[in-house]
């Protein structure tokens, strides 16, 4: 369950750092963002990855979880760019959402049961 | 002066663009082969057992020592200096037996623990001894070459990495952007740079403890000034207490092995198993019964190893664990991941196939832009280079595709051991050939008129086909078809024909696109005259 955390988290973080980015933006054909919401943005993509190393911490340990999640995040983050021009931007906004929820659930969930 | 000076040096940008473009020329095909080999190299016991059918055997609830291993290793060689025993583990179903009966003359053997037998010769290196060497020393032994040019090709990545981060402009704004449209050598700049950027720890990480594992190799002349003449042996027998006990000339039976490794496991009071028993002169009274602790449980292993008097089972030593043999140990395990975490050696294969796809998209890129230049000029360097892009990258996953379905399609090797070598250098000219005619089929398609795109196509179908072939017979002369082996719980063989049939898919899908692309360039070369000719015809 926490690898599931893990990886959700990892993958909701980088949809949400891929959406507050301006080059991505302009690519994918969406309206700019004001300051604020891109902080917002931002600020739930950095909490995404935290929570998803936490996870990853928390499975292996410092060492071993350390290497898994950033492994881990690499190939995530690859198939996720390679996916994006196929999957554009309107399943970009529910995939932060749902991944975000679902890590979170995921994660809180294995904290309280392992 | 100062000025001048100022003005006549390159920017830094300019003159890393330069090494990263020369720097890449001359070692990616290098480098695809060691991360293409190294990336088999992640699932090498696996794929062993999809090559060598005898091999997927099933496990003996408990493994004994004194009632699995010492029968047969007294009746391989009762008069050996060494005898050493691997215990069966997750990974691998069966026990490998080593017997050295003089210190030139060494065989190795796998036992079926639960049917209490030797396995017969496979006839095959498999992955673990053909895919693995050729990943860290190229099959170069002789004055250990390979693991030379392989370091300074480790060294050159580190170079490529390290430039490739300076000339890459926009490093944050381009970091999600993959631009897969008409413009084919956009998109394969795009990948280029992603696979790049978010695999940059891997790529790194990867590359430096490559580096670390040989570093005994590498920094030779350093031991060899400060041991003398003894050099490298001196070194280890220090730094891992590798000495051998000399002969008494006094024969005594050995105590129970199984008693001395429960000790072992006792001391070590984690559910850490024993990996490796070694017996230095077994039956001599001044033999030793080395006990190591398997690496299964995490990146760093610092479990001691216990060594006993064969003789009476005393403990004559416990070697520790220092910090630096620690710290080599921990970049040990990240690159080869001798613990046990599927999840993890999944993610590294991906990585693995990530970093092939680099280096390829920074080679096609060179090639590209040179090509039209090049065709005008009547200069030959880029049809070389593009022979040797296709069969360094393209070529090298057929030449192993080929291996794999001449290793279904040889004849099972006879009883004797000859006989099971002769088929191990049959598959290996197999790949050689295959691997030479690929090169010849680049060179003779890469002809400068000829659409750039048509080499890459033919072999990229080339690997769909071999890659179903290869499951196809698997199947039918096995009988552990990908459904069979996945109702048996063969996860070795399932798995291994599961990415075999990814690889088809994503061959022919790369074939396709890359018909559609060359029908597009001929169509726009087409156009162009004809445009030209309007634009210029008289109103």
């Amino acid at each position: 369950m926490l690898w599931i955390g893990s990886g959700l988290a990892a993958l909701g973080g980088l949809a949400a750092l891929c959406l507050a980015a301006a080059a991505q933006r302009t690519h994918m054909g969406l309206p700019p963002l004001n300051r604020a919401a891109r902080l917002r943005w931002r600020a739930l993509g950095c909490t995404c990855l935290a929570l998803s190393l936490l996870a990853a911490w928390r499975i292996d340990g410092a060492a071993l979880g350390s290497v898994l999640w950033i492994a881990q995040l690499g190939v995530f983050g690859t198939l996720f760019i390679a996916a994006l021009p196929w999957a554009g931007p309107r399943v970009l906004k529910p995939l932060v959402w749902s991944a975000a929820v679902s890590a979170a659930c995921a994660t809180a969930a294995a904290f309280a049961f392992t | 002066v100062a000025v001048v000076m100022h003005s006549a040096a390159p920017p830094l940008r300019k003159a890393m663009d330069y090494l990263h473009t020369w720097a890449g020329v001359l070692c990616t095909s290098v480098l695809f082969l060691i991360f293409f080999m190294g990336t088999l190299a992640v699932f090498m016991h696996e794929i062993d057992r999809w090559m060598m059918p005898a091999t997927r055997v099933a496990t003996a609830p408990a493994f004994s020592f004194d009632r699995h291993a010492l029968p047969q290793l007294r009746a391989l060689a009762p008069d050996a200096v060494r005898w050493y025993a691997s215990p069966p583990n997750d990974r691998q179903p069966y026990a490998r037996l080593f017997v050295e009966s003089r210190p030139d003359e060494s065989r190795d053997v796998k036992l079926d623990t639960a049917k209490n037998r030797l396995i017969a010769e496979p006839g095959s290196e498999g992955a673990s001894g053909f895919f693995y060497p050729f990943h860290y020393m190229l099959h170069l032994p002789w004055w250990e070459v390979g693991i030379w040019i392989v370091g300074i090709a480790a060294v050159a990545m580190l170079v490529l990495l390290v430039s490739g981060i300076v000339i890459h402009r926009k490093f944050f704004a381009d970091f999600f952007t993959l631009r897969i449209g008409r413009n084919a050598h956009r998109a394969t700049l795009d990948l280029h740079n992603v696979s790049s950027v978010l695999l940059l720890p891997f790529h790194f990480v990867i590359t430096f403890s490559g580096l670390v594992i040989f570093l005994a190799i590498y920094l030779g002349p350093a031991l060899w000034i400060a041991y003398g003449e003894k050099g490298r042996d001196a070194y280890y027998a220090e730094a891992y207490s590798d000495t051998r006990p000399a002969r008494s000339g006094h024969a005594a039976p050995l105590v129970a092995i199984d008693a001395l490794v429960a000790r072992a496991e006792a001391s070590w009071a984690d559910g850490t198993r024993a990996a490796d028993i070694d017996i230095a002169l077994p039956g001599d009274a001044r033999s030793r019964v080395s006990v190591y602790p398997s690496s299964e449980h995490g990146l760093v292993n610092t479990r001691p190893t216990f060594v006993f008097s064969g003789s009476t089972g005393a403990l004559i030593e416990t070697i520790v664990v220092t910090p630096t043999q620690a710290v080599q140990g921990f970049f040990d395990s990240v690159h080869r991941l001798p613990f046990v975490h599927w999840w993890l050696r999944w993610v590294y294969f991906a990585m693995g196939l990530g970093a092939c796809v680099m280096i390829a998209t920074g080679l096609l890129l060179w090639v590209e832009k040179r090509r039209a230049r090049h065709q005008r000029s009547g200069q030959t360097g880029t049809r070389i280079v593009a022979a040797i892009a296709i069969a360094g990258s393209l070529g090298l996953v057929v030449a192993t595709l080929s291996m794999l379905v001449a290793n279904k399609l040889l004849p099972a090797p006879s009883a004797n051991a000859w006989s099971a070598q002769v088929r191990a250098v049959a598959e290996q000219i197999v790949f050689f050939g295959t691997w030479t005619i690929s090169l010849v089929h680049a060179a003779w398609r890469s002809r400068t008129e000829a659409p750039s795109r048509v080499p890459w196509r033919e072999q990229a179908w080339v690997c769909a086909v071999l890659a179903v072939l290869a499951v196809m017979l698997n199947g039918a002369l096995t009988g552990d078809h990908l459904f069979a082996a996945f109702v048996a719980r063969q996860w070795a063989v399932a798995g291994t024909d599961g990415v075999l049939l990814f690889g088809a898919a994503l061959a022919a899908w790369a074939a396709q696109r890359l018909r559609g692309a060359a029908v597009r360039a001929a169509t726009e070369a087409a156009d162009e005259p004809a445009a030209a000719l309007g634009a210029n015809a008289p109103r």
